[in-house]
């Protein structure tokens, strides 16, 4: 609902900054028209004044008054063979006065009507910026709210269902305990992202690369979050050649490889479950590690602000995936990495490929 | 998530069948086994379509329904209930907890709105209120379930009333409920806080303005001149009575 009232603002700020613009170029468009026709005005007003002295020049002749006579009185007429006439090179003159006039109001007008829609552009791009932004940090507080609400709401709930049901048997007992270690772990996860994210915002991460066995992490990673993909129907499936070794922050490496996996879960198990692959192979410039995955997908025009911080797609309560995050995961792949990475889709409903890459151990950097 | 085919029942046999829908599994799971030990059928899914369809293919007596949902928000399911003249009482269980999201809740038709996280007792006595409040409606007021007065005609089960003009009229679930709590009163006044207290049972409008603006509606359906109402009369500072004969007076 607040987002719907943000962008039915943003929308009339704009339509208001149009409509702005529309009556800015009429009002340009008449100003332009009008200097037209009164500069036209002052041409034939001329040549209509001159016209009456060709009238008092040829009453002049018919009095015997000599044509050099006439020519100093009125300087501006031609007088030839008993007839007087306006001189040709003050009419084109005149002419030349107007089209020139005409000229210049036509450059000062589209000088002023391009500042003004620059100025509108600028102004427009960043209302809807700024909405943009906006919208992320509302779908951010109402993603970490849930995100954090949600395991805090389990844990109570199941504390408070040992302590009303009274002593249950071990194996009961036992799926409790679980299932309050896993709400604890989502949290713990959780407050990691949110603190990575405010550390990578303010540069305070110092990364120290050095050899790291690609294998190793992706295996780890894969063990790590191999419970929470079965659940969800999602298989994992490694294709990480052992000896491969990348020039890593071993930390980072170990993030942005978890990251993506569990990014690529999710997205696999929001289309009902699939198969998320990891495959690395060497190429000139490095290492890659491809994630790819048959889930949900994203529109190709979206490939970029994927990893946008607060980025999740749609409304924020209309959920996509199923455990969708705070919009972080990707972020702090983005900035782990660099900008080495690459997120690929057809489309929604078609999968996803994110490539990241490193450079081989034992390379010059 | 949990599984949408999960149905769990046990004893006591205190009744009543719930959907509860939440997308988040431990969650969903731990308020199943608490609605079962406390003698409730419980059934959950998370995905909001599926709910949907279930709350209009089946009876349930109580939906306790989360917000943010796979595919349709909780908001729109609700709405989409209550649009299909489905009168299934809906608590809304979520993490959001602002005014807004409650006005929008309860505007969305629902009962009642608990906010995440929640204690397990409060949860369970706002369920068994507002299933005593659906049972104590269920119960035939004086053996009637067709209200007549004057030309006006309400059918208490189906939420549906004829207006003296020949109008249907779709009720809510409250206004049908405020109908029932007049008419148990046989003519006597009834309070605004008795009022809602009986339909609505929890503080969970701010308000007896609320009684209010419903009363108008009712007025607007059925009074001939609203402005001048014989059947649902305003007796200044108490509260209101309702006279199935009308009040020519």
């Amino acid at each position: 609902m607040r987002a719907a009232l943000l962008w039915s603002r943003t929308r009339a700020l704009q339509i208001c900054m149009f409509l702005l613009l529309v009556i800015c170029f009429a009002q340009v468009l008449w100003w332009f028209v009008d200097q037209r026709m009164f500069t036209a005005e002052v041409t034939e007003d001329a040549l209509a004044h001159y016209q009456v002295d060709v009238q008092a020049a040829a009453e002049l002749l018919a009095t015997g008054t000599s044509a050099s006579e006439i020519e100093m009185r009125f300087p501006h007429l031609d007088v030839a063979n008993g007839h007087a006439i306006v001189d040709p090179a003050i009419v084109d003159g005149l002419s030349h006065s107007e089209r020139q006039r005409v000229r210049r109001y036509a450059w000062e007008g589209g000088f002023f009507l391009a500042v003004l829609a620059m100025a509108m552009w600028i102004l427009w791009q960043t209302i809807r910026r700024e909405a943009d932004l906006r919208l992320r940090q509302q779908n951010f507080i109402a993603a970490v709210s849930h995100e954090l609400k949600s395991p805090l709401a389990s844990l109570r709930l199941t504390a408070e269902t040992m302590s009303l049901r009274g002593p249950a048997d071990p194996e009961r007992r036992a799926t409790l305990v679980a299932r309050m270690l896993s709400d604890t772990e989502r949290l713990d996860d959780m407050i990691h992202k949110l603190l990575d994210a405010s550390r990578l915002e303010r540069g305070k991460i110092e990364l120290h690369p050095e050899p790291v066995a690609l294998g190793h992490i992706v295996s780890e990673a894969a063990r790590e979050l191999k419970e929470r993909a079965s659940e969800r129907k999602v298989e994992i499936e490694i294709d990480v050649p052992h000896e491969l070794e990348v020039l890593a922050d071993p930390v980072a490496a170990r993030t942005v490889v978890r990251n993506l996996l569990e990014n690529a879960i999710q997205a696999t198990a929001a289309g009902g479950g699939g198969r998320v692959t990891l495959h690395a192979h060497r190429t000139q410039d490095g290492v890659h590690l491809e994630v790819k995955d048959t889930g949900i997908g994203f529109p190709p025009n979206e490939a970029k602000r994927i990893f946008d911080k607060f980025y999740r797609p749609g409304d924020e309560m209309r959920r996509q995936v199923r455990t969708a995050g705070t919009g972080l995961g990707l972020y702090i792949v983005e900035k782990l990495m660099s900008g080495r990475v690459r997120a690929m889709s057809l489309g929604p409903g078609q999968g996803a490929t994110f490539d990241v890459w490193w450079p081989e151990a034992g390379e010059d950097v | 998530m949990s599984d949408p085919n999960t149905e769990r029942s046990g004893a006591p046999a205190r009744g009543g069948r719930i959907l509860v829908v939440e997308d988040e599994r431990h969650l969903a799971e731990g308020i199943c086994e608490n609605l079962v030990a406390e003698g409730y059928r419980a059934e959950s899914t998370g995905e909001g379509e599926v709910a949907l369809q279930w709350i209009l293919a089946n009876e349930y007596d109580l939906v306790l329904l989360d917000v943010m949902l796979l595919g349709m928000d909780g908001y729109t399911v609700c709405e989409e209930v209550r649009k299909a003249g489905k009168q299934t009482p809906i608590l809304f269980l979520t993490a959001k907890g602002s005014v807004d999201d409650r006005i929008r809740g309860l505007g969305a038709g629902g009962d009642d709105y608990l906010t995440k996280p929640f204690h397990l007792r409060e949860l369970l006595a706002r369920v068994q209120t507002i299933l005593r409040r659906w049972d104590w409606y269920g119960q035939e007021a004086g053996g009637a379930t067709l209200v007549r007065f004057g030309e006006n005609e309400i059918d208490l089960r189906a939420f549906r009333g004829t207006a003296w003009d020949g109008q249907e009229h779709e009720l809510t679930q409250k206004e049908a409920m405020v109908v029932k709590a007049l008419l148990e009163a046989k003519g006597d006044v009834v309070s605004r806080d008795d009022l809602l207290e009986t339909v609505w049972g929890y503080e969970v409008y701010p308000s007896t303005r609320t009684i209010d603006t419903l009363l108008q509606r009712l007025r607007k359906k059925f009074e001939r001149d609203p402005d001048a109402p014989v059947y649902f009369i305003t007796v200044r500072g108490v509260g209101y009575r309702f006279l199935t004969e009308g009040n020519e007076s």
